[in-house]
């Protein structure tokens, strides 16, 4: 058989075409490494899902090399089952959006234009995007509507164009903190914004809508309300669906791809052959793939003759921090209402976007406010020391006790661009097999001091907030770790073949019939978490693929 | 929830660190299993104390707890020979002391043994690893075997998530 389009990897950058194309009337295969969860088998089982890593693969099977760049120019190795550092998230179909937050933010206009308006950085590879926000903006239009999106439109400095007044779903019910936040954020003059959520408020789209659990991001949802690929396209799709499928290589010649060969669970070998190949399997493995799948024609890796598959990979930079509002200085209503459980914050700040730095304006981003995650085994972990003292016993449990029980933690995440360079992205590491025997990918990490500049900006805004709203213990950590369920880039787009992987449709400039549709495709960015833009891109190219497709 | 990942690594890398450079530490031959799971009691007692508030240690059910945890094929060999090994090295630590094993001491001495411990890179580790398990099998949903009667989560004013599981998937 020979399907129209083979997919390979069904999470937010797979699934859009698949479900655009096969309700269209192709013949689609989705290949999935992973296993097939529905709503019915997602529970908020902290020991499986948050301590045990269900969703992950162990890395003892599977896992990558990482090597760290220090600024001074050193490299260190760690192999990630020695040193337990994973960078998978979401192995099973529908990817990692089905663990997501789903706060959704989209680009600005300005993010598709970095290099003209802001200028080069030092050290960094800055490019403006082949295309505009204006290209994009219909598309993460449909995906309020097909994902479906709850908020607010609220009107700030950096607020982007839309082509709709108003989101389709109504905000989800907010925790009365918010109307502290937005009273501190008044005083400051800063722009409260009521963050849009990838979750449906009531049941529509044949899902049902939230059910306050209080457990969200890192977990299933188990009532479909969460707009993950899986809930929101592919069962709602006629796509056939292969999960724990592994795609190890995809054979081509020199302008086409023939077929895709994965192992299945018993390590069994089989191909599939399609006139249209798409890979979306998160941006390190979608470039681990290309490279393992070199040729006599492409002796470097698929569509990498131009050497540039797997690089200029980038994470979102920034970091978090957080304060606690304890009951000594509440009221007892206050009280109550600061301990309600499951409803949300739902609360960012873009004042900062874009701001004057040294004479010059520069690009920010990003802060999302949210409660500390409601993991009672972490929250209580995070109390066992008292400063460097390991505490135990009647110390530890009055300790865990009193912090738990009376007061509560509001958490911020700060997204700010993580600048690509020469000295992070995607190779292979031929001394390291995984199970199935294949080379594993090596991940070269390395961030622009500049990333620890503005994150450290964004940072200290977030605690004026806190500070003004009455909490304690205020404290941020702005870091140059990568974030493994933030990664995009390896393939850029771009219009010269020399220096990209994929033309603007994200079609391998090298292949007649190969996109990449993952985040591998972003040269930069943004501020923001990716999953709107890779979700709105993936309809776009799915516009892209039909066209080509009816040409055939 | 995004960057949660980030954190929860920068810990990870120092207890994996830690991990690789002990747990692969010769241990003596002679130290039976019963004498294994007897400290391994007598310690967790020793860092849990029971409060009119608090669950019981038999509410907790901790030892069958960690027995289980020594079990699951999700953690790590490197791991469970970690937890292993610190037990006959904190009897090497009561001997040291005392010239007698862990749980011969009084009250008293297992307590300056564990505060001396801890100032050591492994025991610091250990402890708190023991620590972890403790906590986990107090406040894990009651399918795998720990916060009996659900003590842990009311001790805490804690409502679980829901849909809750069933049975145990680790």
């Amino acid at each position: 058989m020979i399907y129209d389009i083979c997919i390979i990897g069904s999470g937010a950058g797979g699934s859009p075409i698949a479900y655009e194309l096969s309700r269209a009337g192709f013949k689609v295969v989705v290949l999935e490494k992973g296993p097939f969860y529905r709503e019915e088998n997602f529970t908020k089982d902290e020991i499986a899902v948050s301590r045990r890593d269900l969703y992950s693969p162990l890395l003892e099977e599977e896992q990558h090399v990482i090597y760290e760049r220090q600024h001074e120019g050193s490299v260190k190795r760690y192999v990630g089952s020695e040193y337990n550092w994973s960078f998978w998230n979401g192995s099973m179909v529908g990817g990692s959006s089905n663990l997501m937050s789903g706060y959704f933010h989209r680009l600005k206009p300005n993010d598709f234009k970095l290099r003209s308006v802001f200028g080069a950085i030092e050290g960094a590879n800055v490019v403006d995007w082949p295309i505009s926000y204006e290209t994009l903006e219909p598309y993460y239009a449909k995906v309020e509507t097909v994902i479906g999106v709850s908020g607010q439109v609220t009107s700030h400095p950096f607020a982007e164009p839309r082509s709709t007044s108003r989101f389709p779903y109504p905000p989800l019910e907010e925790n009365g903190i918010t109307r502290w936040f937005d009273a501190a954020c008044h005083t400051l003059g800063y722009h409260s914004i009521a963050t849009p959520r990838a979750i449906l408020p009531y049941r529509a789209l044949e899902r049902e809508g939230c059910s306050y659990s209080n457990f969200c991001g890192s977990y299933g949802c188990a009532t479909g309300a969460k707009g993950s690929a899986r809930a929101a396209l592919l069962q709602r799709c006629e796509a056939q669906i292969i999960s724990e499928a592994f795609v190890f290589k995809l054979q081509s010649t020199h302008n086409r791809v023939s077929e895709a060969h994965y192992f299945d669970s018993a390590k069994r070998v089989h191909k599939v052959r399609a006139q249209i190949f798409v890979v979306a399997a998160q941006a390190i493995e979608s470039s681990r793939l290309l490279l393992n799948s070199k040729n006599r024609y492409f002796p470097k890796g698929l569509a990498n003759n131009s050497g540039q598959v797997g690089k200029n990979l980038i994470f979102s930079a920034g970091g978090a921090g957080e304060g606690r509002f304890v009951f000594e200085s509440l009221t007892p209503k206050q009280q109550k209402r600061l301990m309600e459980p499951g409803l949300f914050v739902n609360r960012s700040l873009q004042d900062w976007y874009e701001y004057a730095h040294n004479g010059r304006v520069q690009k920010g981003g990003t802060i999302d406010f949210l409660f500390e995650h409601a993991n009672i085994i972490a929250r209580s972990v995070r109390e066992f020391y008292d400063g460097e003292t390991l505490l135990w016993g009647k110390a530890l449990q009055e300790k865990v006790h009193r912090k738990l029980t009376r007061s509560r933690v509001l958490t911020f995440e700060v997204f700010n661009d993580w600048l690509p360079t020469d000295y992070c992205n995607v190779a292979i590491d031929e001394r390291v097999r995984d199970i199935y025997g294949m080379p594993v990918g090596a991940i070269n990490l390395y961030a622009h001091p500049h990333d620890l500049e503005v994150g450290e900006y964004l940072a200290q805004h977030a605690v004026k907030v806190l500070e003004r709203m009455g909490a304690t213990d205020i404290s941020y950590s702005i870091s140059s770790s990568p974030p493994p369920n933030l990664v995009a880039g390896g393939c850029r787009f771009g219009h010269d073949a020399r220096s990209s992987v994929l033309d603007s449709n994200c079609k391998a400039h090298e292949l007649e019939n190969l996109y990449v549709t993952d985040a591998s495709f972003m040269p930069t960015g943004g501020s923001v978490p990716y999953t709107w833009t890779i979700y709105a891109n993936a309809f776009r190219v799915a516009d892209v693929i039909r066209r080509h497709l009816k040409k055939l | 929830m995004y960057l949660h990942s980030r954190r929860i690594l920068l810990q990870k890398g120092i207890s994996a660190l830690l991990l690789m450079l002990f747990s692969t530490r010769s241990i003596a031959q002679n130290f039976r299993d019963t004498d294994f799971w007897e400290t391994l009691k007598t310690l967790q007692c020793d860092l849990y104390v029971v409060e009119h508030s608090s669950p019981t240690y038999e509410q907790l059910n901790a030892l069958a707890y960690l027995h289980n945890v020594l079990q699951q094929h999700r953690v790590t060999q490197t791991h469970k020979r970690f937890i292993r090994n610190g037990v006959q090295w904190l009897n090497e630590a009561a001997a040291a002391h005392y010239k007698k094993p862990y749980t011969q001491l009084t009250p008293q001495q297992r307590q300056m043994v564990l505060r001396a411990i801890v100032k050591e890179t492994w025991g610091k580790q250990w402890v708190e690893t023991i620590l972890t398990y403790i906590y986990e099998a107090m406040l894990c949903d009651p399918v795998y075997g720990g916060n009996g009667n659900e003590s842990g989560w009311r001790w805490l004013h804690h409502v679980p998530g829901k849909p809750r599981p069933s049975k145990a998937l680790v």
